[in-house]
């Protein structure tokens, strides 16, 4: 039997990792490159997976009540979202106009006018009595001027997709709350790749590829499981670098140094202007004319070829110039922006999709499929599978380790603690955590923590049973070590 | 201090760094005898704290993370200082190691703990500041001084000092000690051959260690002197 059969149990999955031959294991660490790499893999996806398994269980469950948040969305919110459909619409200054009236302490910031026949347009303003980063929406009937109901916004989410989506990412408990989601984020990949690696590099002499993609649905008991974890995990292998690298650009630390990154390699997503040459401000445009103005500028924008459901933005400074941005995230993504002086009605800045950095692009998709809106309900059911997919791994893994434990009682020993990794794996391995933790700081530091548990904890009993004590001959494993 | 002074104790740790990089990846890839991984490790993460802190890396919650695991560091030490190590002996030698790295432990715990108090808080809002490389020197550790030094902290902050000036110059003693003494004494506490030659080895290594920890002890008290 190999020493990666052994490792992972071999076929019938009986074995274990502490089975492997030591003089093997050695050897390969006398050596120094990176055949060693394997036990240091296991020992990683083991700790990650124990100790971070639960807040990837979290972040999946609440991904998959995110999956159907926009049916849920619609549901609840049926009223203000939906009209009946009217014979004539009313002017969208009009509109405006009756929302600031329902809303005369707000101070206007986005208008998105009615597209679909029988939705309605949604005013938004910011409030002084809202949460931080939550604005209110007016929606307003384009028919009749009804206003259908004033709702507490996030974004483009209403109460309920807000709701979920905060779950999701903070667990409603504020910033703390947001390392929970990157601790998540910040070791599915890490999780995936090193499962890839564990997986792949066995040793099959036979039906190789099936053996890497399909469970072993003969083998019994941890083999079993361990084959369905690992293959259930290559089929998921894309979506789960997809969700781990859009998740990691809104966190807390690590999405600050995305950003960076990002405005480095001239990646960012571009956005218009707003600054006006000095001889063009104007004094700005006051609550009454704003409708006026939103209207015509629209009509601005449509005859430059914008297309498609809209925001229409005022400058967040008197004197600047307004934008007209598409906000269509599902395919095909239009989000061209065009920049307009309010006065002269000239389009000041435009900025085409088309023409947006690959990088940026793919950012923006990546973004929009992770959140279930590219592909619509195929994307959502695609994210379905993946969080029940997440949701299965964490539970089979917890059920192997479980099944590992000694029969005397006690917990399982550190899975790949019994084989030596090499010098060149370990020296890999810890420059690589050193440079990605600098960029991640949550996996950085726990993996800090890890190596803390497995020095102070592991050691000492290691040290103990494997070193002889003064005096003592009779154990002479410590002879066949490499010196450094 | 001059930034100037800040490129030394980067290339002084950074060279300690190194050195207990490579002595980690030997021991995880395959234990020599007497040696404690929690050692190597340590001064591995001291070294690349000291280099985070003279350049002023580090967000808000950096300092409360590097108290806890120094400070973990330093109540293991002790710990095996008290119980006469955890490894092989239980001789005074042991015993000295670990109140050394205790002590190590212990001041390195301070030195981020008593930043505020010596003046210097570049931790509470300074997040990112180190990336900026065009900056001038004053986000900098032992720039940056916000408040008046509380004399106390000062006095604390010397008394380390000058313990870890010490042991450098106990460390710099052991290592100039003549090696065939060290390996011969090392030699003659095991009989079975083999071990011996292990054991032999250990002590050759132990040797050249004493040179790097007292490199360690002096940079210690040299950012420590920054500081106040």
């Amino acid at each position: 039997m190999t020493l990666q059969d052994t490792e992972l149990g071999g076929p019938s999955g009986t074995g274990s990792d502490e089975d492997a031959d030591p003089r093997e294991s050695q050897a390969r660490a006398r050596r120094g490159d990176l055949t060693g790499l394997r036990p240091l893999l296991l020992r990683l996806h083991f700790y990650a997976g124990v100790f971070v398994g639960p807040f990837v269980l979290i972040a999946a469950v609440t991904g998959l009540l995110y999956t159907v948040s926009p049916q849920l969305e619609h549901s609840v919110h049926a009223h203000e979202l939906t009209v009946p459909v009217g014979a004539q619409r009313i002017p969208l200054a009009e509109q405006v106009s009756i929302a600031q009236q329902a809303l005369p302490e707000g101070t206007l910031t986005e208008v998105r006018p009615a597209l679909e026949p029988d939705s309605t347009t949604r005013v938004t303003f910011d409030t002084p009595d809202v949460a931080p980063d939550y604005q209110r929406t007016v929606f307003v009937d384009p028919y009749s001027g009804e206003i259908r109901g004033t709702l507490e916004t996030f974004g483009e989410w209403l109460p309920v997709r807000a709701w979920i989506d905060e779950l999701h990412r903070t667990l409603h408990l504020g910033n703390l709350g947001r390392v929970y989601s990157e601790l998540a984020a910040s070791w599915l990949w890490v999780l995936a790749l090193s499962g890839l690696v564990i997986w792949t590099v066995r040793r099959r002499r036979k039906r190789r590829v099936r053996r890497v993609l399909l469970p072993e649905v003969r083998s019994r008991g941890r083999g079993r499981l361990r084959s369905w974890h690992a293959a259930v995990g290559m089929w998921a292998l894309g979506g789960l670098l997809l969700l781990s690298a859009t998740g990691l650009t809104w966190s807390q630390f690590a999405g600050a140094n995305v950003t960076q990154l990002r405005a480095a390699l001239q990646w960012s997503t571009p956005a218009v202007s707003t600054e006006l040459p000095a001889a063009a401000r104007s004094g700005g445009t006051s609550g009454a004319d704003q409708g006026d103005t939103a209207e015509r500028l629209l009509g601005i924008a449509r005859d430059s070829g914008m297309g498609g459901p809209v925001a229409i933005r005022p400058p967040e400074e008197k004197g600047g110039a307004w934008v007209v941005q598409q906000v269509q995230r599902h395919w095909p993504t239009q989000q061209d922006a065009v920049a307009i002086d309010p006065a002269s009605g000239t389009i000041v800045e435009q900025i085409r999709f088309a023409d947006w950095p690959l990088a940026a692009k793919l950012a923006r998709w990546g973004v929009d499929t992770h959140m279930g809106l590219l592909f619509g309900v195929v994307n959502q059911i695609m994210l379905v599978a993946l969080a029940l997919a997440l949701i299965c791994m964490v539970v089979w893994g917890y059920r192997m380790w479980w099944l590992r434990r000694p029969t005397q009682g006690g917990l399982a020993t550190t899975l790949g603690s019994g084989t030596r990794p090499s010098r060149g794996a370990v020296l890999t391995v810890a420059l690589l955590a050193l440079a990605v933790g600098m960029f991640l700081p949550v996996l950085g530091v726990s993996v800090l923590a890890f190596l803390l548990l497995d020095t102070l904890l592991l050691t000492p009993r290691r040290i103990h049973r494997e070193l002889p004590a003064p005096g003592d001959t009779t154990k002479t494993k410590v002879n066949d070590q490499p010196s450094s | 201090m001059p930034g100037s002074l800040a490129v030394v104790f980067s290339v002084l740790f950074g060279l300690t760094a190194v050195y207990y990089l490579l002595r980690c990846a030997a021991l995880w890839s395959g234990p020599m005898p007497g040696q404690d991984r929690a050692v190597e490790l340590a001064h591995l993460l001291m070294s690349l704290a000291m280099i985070a802190m003279a350049w002023a890396w580090g967000g808000p919650g950096a300092r409360w993370l590097l108290v806890a695991v120094f400070g973990l560091f330093a109540a293991v030490f002790l710990a095996r200082a008290a119980s006469g190590g955890a490894a092989v002996s239980t001789d005074r030698t042991t015993r000295m190691m670990f109140s050394y790295h205790a002590v190590a432990m212990a001041a390195m715990t301070w030195m981020v703990a008593a930043m505020p108090l010596l003046g210097h808080d570049h931790f509470a809002d300074s997040s990112g500041v180190g990336h900026h490389h065009g900056g001038s020197g004053d986000a900098r550790v032992v720039v940056g001084s916000v408040a008046a030094a509380q004399f106390w902290a000062v006095v604390v902050t010397v008394v380390f000092a000058v313990v870890l000036a010490a042991c450098a110059v106990a460390w710099v003693v052991a290592a100039a000690r003549p090696r065939a003494a060290v390996v011969v004494r090392a030699g003659s506490a095991m009989t079975e051959a083999s071990t011996e030659t292990a054991l032999t080895r250990h002590a050759v290594q132990d040797h050249r260690g004493s040179w790097w920890h007292a490199l360690m002890s002096v940079g210690m008290a040299g950012m420590l002197l920054a500081m106040v």
